[in-house]
Formats: structure tokens, sequence, C-alpha cells
């Protein structure tokens, strides 16, 4: 095969959007873990809520509007189901075993998913793009659509909200502070219990926004959510559990693997993040960037 | 404390009271004895968008047939259950519906594999399964045996006819992508089958298979454009070629390259896609509402509209539903018995009249010899939805393998 | 001595009580009401020995595996492809099987006991599986890759033809010997070292063995009788696909296993027959079961933490204290 520099480029960027759709994911479930110590399995569901609440959206929304308007409203009705769930459910079982908070978050998927088919009904729905979004350009001869460009925009940008946040602002430090000592942030005074509420509404806001975000490229259907979570889940794990830069990471090499792999192994892309993780779990036991006193 | 085990007690008797409820199933209340129709397939999920309106063809054939007065009075009712995909479940289903209900008959499915497990079970139980939506050409093909039909056309004959299609063009160097499960396989192995056989010294530049419901396809995509193919087969289910065609549509891909797809040229396809539908690509289907243009297909699309709201009636779902519960009906009829044996003989070779003309159930292997429809999808003004032109209609006889060649297959796979 | 003479001879009440009831079961239901519910009992059975073995490293190991139906699904796969393509005996396909399982048991676990945190464990038993099931998936001319297999060619004298019994008590004599010896060994002093290996699994050197070897241990045995459980699924359903080497089934088995409470020994089987019971009845009254399902799941998370199991369990010691005082 004649592999030419601008198609290695093209190549390199779809790696680079899909890793920013799951960076997009992974940031909300490791932050979760970081500071509640609570693996989020129904996290692809407020990814899917993400998605619908868009459809609808963006087709009552007129005009150029609607799409933008749905990537605003979007996250921000799923981070006030999320708040609505952290406050009466997850918040009885932080310091239960992590069974049973994985059980509780998994059940919690069946319950969403079945309330979205009571909602939007069980068909298949797809959103369309705003004018501005369509189209491609092209790079010697090899197209690439401009929404990827923008998917990749909103990574980079999440990215450095989320580093601001993290670092600049008092919400940050005390995010930090909480994830490794609970009980200390506690006892300087912080309503802990609210801060979970706001860590878990942020993080669920950012979930439907990945949601609001991918929904123009796929088609929704129920189960949508089951489809990512796996994926999103070891890009958390791998990166180190609570990470977010371990999850950014992970995210960086899970795209230019498969991207690049697909180029050489098409047939066995099903197993690349697979055999990723395995390895590097294998080496580092507790993911990229994590520590063993996370886990 | 005491509230927490108020609620704790309040909790428990609730579960007690519902578990009572679930246990204790009511009696069948039996008078004219129906006629047990059990219809296993994914009624939830992303495949509703075909099951359901599978049901609704399989409930108009059904409806039809009870209206004349059914089998000497006796109607026939239809029984659901939702395979959800899985394999296992519906072979829990299948069973349950034979051992515990009794039925008759068995019919539906769309997974392939599901399609297998369930026609596996028929046959150890000797029931009749007709098979509404999964393509797989094993089923009746080297799987195949005296209890299993498909009222629907198979990936063989869909197949090889895209290649015969793809055969009157000028295209050398071709590309196939396909969802990694049973039906992309056996849809892109017949297509190359036929496309090779009638058209000598074409090239496959590449292959690529994602996996199934993979949501992301750009990688795929560029690596795809980037082999230059002059031509691309899709080898999707239905359902995968929504996500696909979505994506391809942002690179302009169908503007590039000229992309083949069996199963675009369905309704449902354009019914979901709406302005996403890409134009200018050649598509096919089992059934179009557009043509052709006759009485009887024109009183078809009336009745789905009327009675189901449907006007523009699917070639997957709703048609072929139809034919299924055409053949079961008819040949019902014609044994003037629902014992297993006198309607298998009453179906084989057995012919019915569709809103497209006749389809004949061959006897040799129980697959519906059913034509397929190619052409260029477009938009006019006369439907809201993209249709096709150029329409080129392959008859079933002119690719549907022989009798002799399907014998060999089932041989050679009892060999192995 | 009086209390072991008095709970030997409650326990030989139960054993008189029970072994009726079994020889029974099958002739009530498939003479009396329908074969398939035989059928459904079996099922519940294969569920309850695959989770009772999953159990073993999960409540009594602290390792939790999200990779187990690879166990499960190697031991189905391996039995029908020795049936199918060779003219293998019965019991040396099925031996074959175990071993299959318990040898995938010992690659996977050698490569992941020693990885401490539990979701890190998760994921590389995850990953480990699902290159199982893609395997599987991926080898068509071996594997019939996605079509499965059916008519597995069960022999005569065990064969779901005509009756269930004959296949009812094959089933029932091999799970109640597994879990015979599953109980056997969580009573062991091996059995009793892993568990305060759970609680305590700083420890790095236990008498002379390493912490990693008693995990190992208890890992490969797990994979064992999944594999066991495998075999009996393939015999019952006469059919596999890939589906069963799928993340879904090791998700279902940790579910059933919490549910029925992961540290009562017969609890992952009670959560066995719960969701099998309850996705087919459930499934027959209405589409929105999940939603049925995942209601109940919340319900027990949050009122009944300890599982069924541990409910039973709770209520059983209140009600003794009770007659006590």
């Amino acid at each position: 095969m004649d592999f030419d520099a601008s198609m290695l480029f093209v190549q390199f960027i779809s790696g680079l959007s899909r890793a920013m759709i799951l960076f997009l994911m992974a940031s909300g479930m490791t932050i979760i873990f970081g500071v509640m110590r609570v693996i989020n399995f129904a996290h692809g569901a407020f990814y899917m809520i993400g998605a619908y609440m868009a459809f609808t959206l963006s087709s009552v929304l007129t005009g150029p509007l609607g799409f933008w308007g749905a990537l605003l409203i979007a996250p921000t009705i799923v981070c006030a189901i999320g708040g609505l769930v952290e406050v009466v459910l997850l918040r009885r079982i932080y310091e239960k075993e992590h069974l049973l908070q994985i059980l509780l978050t998994y059940a919690l998927i069946f319950v969403i998913n079945d309330g979205i088919k009571l909602s939007w009904g069980g068909e298949m729905k797809i959103v369309t793009l705003p004018e501005v979004l369509t189209g491609y350009v092209t790079f010697s001869g090899h197209p690439f659509p401009i929404y990827y460009f923008f998917i990749i925009t909103v990574g980079v940008l999440v990215a450095v909200l989320l580093w601001l946040l993290l670092s600049k602002t008092r919400f940050g430090k005390l995010l930090r502070a909480s994830a490794e000592h609970k009980d200390m942030v506690g006892l300087l005074g912080y309503n802990v219990g609210g801060l979970f509420t706001l860590v878990f509404i942020m993080a669920t806001w950012l979930a439907g926004l990945s949601g609001a975000v991918i929904a123009p490229t796929v088609r929704l259907s129920l189960g949508m959510g089951m489809d990512v979570i796996i994926e999103c889940f070891i890009v958390v794990i791998v990166g180190g559990l609570g990470n977010i830069w371990g999850a950014l990471l992970a995210a960086l090499i899970a795209g230019q693997i498969y991207a690049f792999g697909i180029l050489i192994l098409p047939n066995f892309a099903m197993a690349f993040l697979f055999i990723l993780a395995a390895l590097i779990i294998i080496f580092r036991p507790y993911g990229l960037l994590g520590r063993a006193t996370q886990a | 404390m005491s509230f927490q085990k108020k609620i704790k007690s309040l909790v428990l008797f609730a579960g007690l009271i519902l578990a009572l409820a679930v246990t204790i199933t009511p009696g069948n209340a039996s008078g004219e004895k129906p006629i047990k129709l059990g219809l296993i397939d994914a009624y939830t999920g992303a495949a509703t968008a075909f099951t359901k309106p599978a049901l609704n063809g399989w409930k108009m054939a059904v409806d039809e047939f009870n209206a004349k007065g059914g089998l000497n009075g006796r109607k026939i009712e239809i029984l659901t259950r939702d395979s959800k995909f899985k394999a296992d479940e519906s072979t829990g289903h299948a069973r349950e519906l034979i051992l515990k209900e009794g039925v008759d008959f068995l019919g539906g499915t769309t997974s392939s594999s599901v399609a297998l497990a369930v026609s596996e079970f028929a046959r150890k139980k000797k029931k009749i399964f007709m098979v509404s939506i999964s393509r797989s050409h094993r089923i009746t093909g080297e799987k195949g045996h005296k209890y299993i039909f498909r009222g629907c056309p198979s990936a063989d004959i869909e197949g090889l006819a895209g290649g015969y299609y793809a055969s009157t063009m000028p295209f050398k160097k071709w590309y196939i992508i396909g969802e990694d499960y049973e039906y992309g396989h056996s849809i892109a192995d017949n297509f190359w089958k036929g496309l090779t056989k009638y058209k000598p010294g074409v090239k496959k530049v590449g292959e690529a298979w994602p996996k199934l419901r993979e949501t992301d396809y750009t990688s795929y995509l560029t690596a795809m454009m980037a082999k230059k193919p002059e031509a691309i087969y899709a080898a999707f289910g239905a359902s995968g070629l929504i996500p696909f065609f979505k994506q391809a549509g942002l690179f302009g891909l169908v503007d590039k390259v000229p992309v083949f797809a069996f199963g675009l040229g369905d309704s449902v396809l354009s019914k979901v896609l709406k302005e996403s539908m890409p134009l200018g690509a050649y598509a096919a289907t089992n059934y179009l509402y557009f043509y052709p243009e006759t009485p009887a297909n024109k009183a078809f699309v009336q009745k789905c509209k009327e009675k189901y709201n449907d006007p523009y009636p699917s070639g997957i779902g709703i048609f072929g539903g139809y034919s299924c519960g055409k053949f079961l009906t008819e040949a019902i009829l014609k044994a003037q018995s629902t014992k297993t044996e006198k309607v298998i003989k009453a179906l084989e070779g057995l012919t019915i009249n569709t809103p497209i003309g006749p389809i004949t159930m061959r006897a040799c292997d129980h697959q519906a010899q059913t034509p397929a429809f190619w052409g260029k999808t477009t938009k006019v003004p006369e439907y809201p939805l993209a249709t096709m032109k150029d329409i080129f209609m392959t008859p079933p006889e002119k690719v549907v393998p022989s009798c002799a060649e399907i014998n060999a297959a089932r041989k050679a796979a009892k060999a192995r | 001595m009086q209390e072991v003479k008095k709970s030997s001879a409650s326990a030989w009440l139960v054993w008189l009580i029970l072994i009726p009831i079994f020889l029974a079961i099958p002739f009530v239901l498939e003479k009396g009401i329908s074969q398939y519910y035989l059928y459904l009992a079996i099922k519940v059975m294969v569920w309850a020995l695959f989770a009772m073995s999953f159990n073993l490293a999960l409540g009594y190991g602290g390792m939790m595996s999200f990779g187990h139906a690879a166990f499960f699904g190697i031991g189905a796969y391996t039995c029908s492809l020795l049936l199918i393509k060779t003219s293998c005996p019965l019991v040396l396909a099925f031996a074959a099987a175990t071993f299959a399982a318990a040898a995938a048991g010992l690659i996977i676990g050698y490569l992941s006991v020693r990885i401490k945190g539990i979701f890190f464990f998760a994921t590389i038993t995850l990953s480990f599986a699902q290159l199982a099931y893609i395997l599987v998936f991926k080898w068509r001319s071996f594997t019939f890759g996605d079509d499965g297999i059916q008519g597995i060619p069960v022999p005569e004298m065990i064969s779901t033809d005509e009756t269930y019994i004959k296949y009812y008590f094959f089933a029932l004599v091999i799970t109640v010997i597994c879990i015979y010896l599953l109980w056997k060994t969580v009573r062991s002093p091996f059995g009793l070292m892993l568990r305060s290996l759970r609680e305590n699994p700083e420890r790095a050197v236990f008498f002379g063995m390493k912490v990693e070897n008693y995990r190992l241990i208890a890992f490969v045995i797990s994979a064992f009788f999944s594999g066991v459980a495998g075999v009996l699924y393939a015999f019952l359903e006469t059919a596999i696909a890939p589906d069963i080497l799928f993340w879904s089934m090791s998700g279902e088995v940790i579910l059933m296993s919490v549910l029925g409470g992961m540290h009562v020994f017969l609890g992952p089987a009670i959560g066995a027959a719960i969701m099998v019971l309850l996705n087919t009845f459930i499934t027959s009254y209405t589409e929105y079961w999940p939603l049925c399902l995942g209601i109940t799941l919340i319900l027990i998370v949050l009122f009944f933490p300890g599982g069924v199991a541990g409910l039973i369990h709770e209520r059983y010691t209140i009600w003794r204290k009770k007659k006590a005082t």
C-alpha cells in the first residue's frame, strides 16, 4: 500500500476525533470516581439521554439555531436529571461496597433505557446537522468532514476548561483535595454532600454533551449507551482511575491505535482496545497515571 | 430507624405480592380451538424499525385468513415473544411457545444466528418455522431441513442479484466494507460470487469489517478512500446502513465513488435517514411501494396506509411479513389441515400472488423465489421520501443457486 | 457436643425433605404442568452452578472477575466442537471442556491475580474474556463464527428430544457434586485462608505461600466449575452462539451473585433463580421488563444490601434470637 503524508494525516485526525469523543465520556466517569469512589455504569445512559434530547430540541427549535440550542440545552437537562439521581439514589450508597454501587448504577441503565422507550418510542432516530458544519475539507485528495474538526474543537475546549477549573478555581482545589482526603474536606467545614452533587451534575453534563455532539453522526436507538460504556470504562481504567489527564492520554492512545490499526489490520479492529488494556494493566497495574492509593 | 424498617417491610410485602401475581398465571379459556402462530423477533431495540412492520405484515395476512372464516371456523391467533436479538433467549421462547403454549407454527426472527438456533429446535420438535426477516443463505442453504421455510429473500438471491447488476457497470476495482456478522459476510460473499461470475477480471482492492453496532466509521472511511476504489459495496444490515451512510455523507462519499448497498432502497431507510439519505447511490430491496405501478401494488399500499398508517410500506418489514403470512395461510387452506406434514406438502412449490406478482416457494430448499429491485436513489416530487430511478429488476431464476448446488452444500455441511 | 448432634440431626431432616422433592420435581413439572417448566428448572440449575462457581472468585476470593463468560463459553464450545467434529465419547468431551476452561482460568488468572484494585482486576479479566470472544467470533472456519453451533449431538442417554427428565437427573447429579465440592473448598483451610485474605489483602505472604497463589488457585477452581456449567448449558440448549462469551454474560453473573447475596454460600444460586424466572415471566407480561428488573435491583441495593440470601439469613438469625429469649 502506498502511504502518503496527507493520508496519514487524515487517518491521524480521524483517530483524534474518536479520542475526543472517548475523552468527553471518560472525563465525567473518571471525575465521579475520583471524588466519590463510585464507578458510574449509567454514564452511557446519560449520554443516551443527551443524544435523544438533542434530537427533540433540534427538531423543536427551528432554523440553524436548532442544533446549537440543542447542543447547549440538552446537556443541561441531562445534568438536571443527573443531580436528581445523585440526591435521590446515589448519596445513599457512598459508604457501601463497590459492588452494590455497581449494581445500583447498572440497574439505572435499565430504568433509563425503558424511560427513553416510554418517552421517545423504540424507533431509530437521526439528528440533522446544520448547514455550516456539513461538508468536508480536502488534504491533497483526501477528504475529511468539517464536523469532526468541530468534535475535536469541543474536546480540546472541554479539556482546557477542565484544566482551568481544576487548577485555578476554589472548586477545583476542593475537588482535588476531596479526591485525596475526603474526610479532611468535611472536617474543614465544607459541605461534602453538596460538593458530590455538584460533581455528579458536572459529570453528567459532560455525558449529555458527548451524547449531543455525537448524535448527528450516528443513529439514535435504545441501547446506544451500552455500545459505548465498555470502551469508556476501559479508557477510564487504563488512564488510572480518577485521573482526568490519564483518561485523556488513554483516549488519545486508543484513538490512534484504532485509526492506524485499521490501516494495517482492518479485520482485527475489535481486539485493539482489549489488547491495549490488558498490556497496560499488566505493566502498570494502576493504569497509566494512576496510583495505588486510588484503587 | 423505625421509618427505615417500615419502608423495608413495605418493600418486602410489595415484592411478595408482585411475585405471587406474576407466578399465578391465568388459565387459558378454551373455546373453539384457535390455530396458534408463535412469532419470535427482536420487538425491542434498534431492529423494531423492521420487526414491528413485519409483524403488521403477518397480521395483515392472518386477518385476511380469519376474515374469510379461517380453516372451517378455526382462526389464527398470533403470540409474540421478544428475542432481544439473542440466540439463547430465542430458543427459550421457542421452547415455551411449543412446549407450553402448544403453538402450531413458528415464525419471525431478524438475526440470522437467532434464526439458525430456532430452526434447529423447530426441526427437533417437527414444527414449521417460517423465517420473515433473517437473510443468511445458510438458513435455507447448507443448514436447511424439512421444517424450515423462508418467505422473504435470502442473502444469496440478493447478493447474486447485486453482483449481476454491478457486472453491467464498468467498475473494476472494488472495495468491500461490511458489518462483521453473519448477514454482512453472507451478502458480501454472494455479491462477490455473482460479480466475478458475470464479470471476470474485477479486482478487490481491500475490505474491512467493522464490528456490529460500531458507532464511529470515520477511520474506516478514511482508510477505505485512501485505497482509491472505483466502486464500493457496503454489506451492512439495514439498521447498520443508517450510521454508515450518515457518516459517509459527511465525507461526500457517494458523490466521489459509486456505492452499492442492498437494503438501502428499502423505504425504512429513507424514512429514518430523511435528508441524510444518500442520493445517487446504487440501492436495492425486495419490494418497492412505487414500482411496479400495478393495481395490485397500489391496493396493497392503500391497505397499509389505512390499516397501519404506513403509506410507504417497506420490503424488509411489512412486505416480508405479509408474504410469509400469505404462504402459511394459503398452505393451511390448501392442506385443509394444520398438521405439520400436510402443511409442508402444501407449502412446497406453492405460488402466492403478491403485490409485485407471483412468488413461488421452491420445493427443494423451501426458499421463496423473490425478485430483487436495484436502482439509483433519487428524489422525485411525487413522494416526500427518496425513491429510486432506472429500476433494474432481477428475476430470481436468473441468479438463484440451483437445487443441485443447494443439495451439494447441504451434503458438504453434513460431512464436516 | 449437644449442639453438633442437634445440627447434624436437623441436616439429616433437611436432606430427608429435599431428596424426595428433587426426585419428584421432574415428574410433577413435566407430566403435571408442562415440559417447559422442567426446562426452566434445569436452566435455573445451570445458572445457579455458574453463579456459585463465579462467587468463589468474587465472594470468597474478593476478585471481581468481569470475564467469567469466557470460562463458561470455553467449556460450552470445547465440548460442542469435540462432539461435532470428532467421534469423541461424552465423558472425554466433558472432561476436556472443563479442563480447557480451567486452563483458560490458569492463563488469565496468572496474568491477573496480582492486580489488586477491583476495577483494574475487572478490566483485565474483561479484556482477556473479550479477546476469547473475538477469537470464537472471528475464527469462522473452526468455531462457525457468529452462526453459532446448532444441533450439538447430545448422546441418546441424556437427550432432551423427547423428555427432559433424563437430562434433569444428569444435570442434577453433576450440579450437586460440583456444589458439594465448592462447599468443601470454602470450608477447607484453603477456603478460610482465602476469606481472611479477602479481608486483609495487604499481607503479602501467608504461611510461606504467596497471596497470589491462593488467589490463582481459587480463580482456576472457579473457572473449572464455570466450564462445567457451560457444558451443561450447551447440552440443555443444544445450540450455542458466541454471545455466551460476551461481556454482558459476565455482567449477568455478577448481578446474580450480588442480587442473591455474595457472602452467603447459596446466595448466588438464589440470585440466579430470581433472575432466570423474573426474566422469563415478566417478559411475557410487559415489554418493560427491564424497568421492573431495574427498580427491583435499586430497591434491593437501598434496603437489602446483603442480597436476598443475606435478608433471609438476617431474618433467620432474628427469629432464632427471639426464640432463644
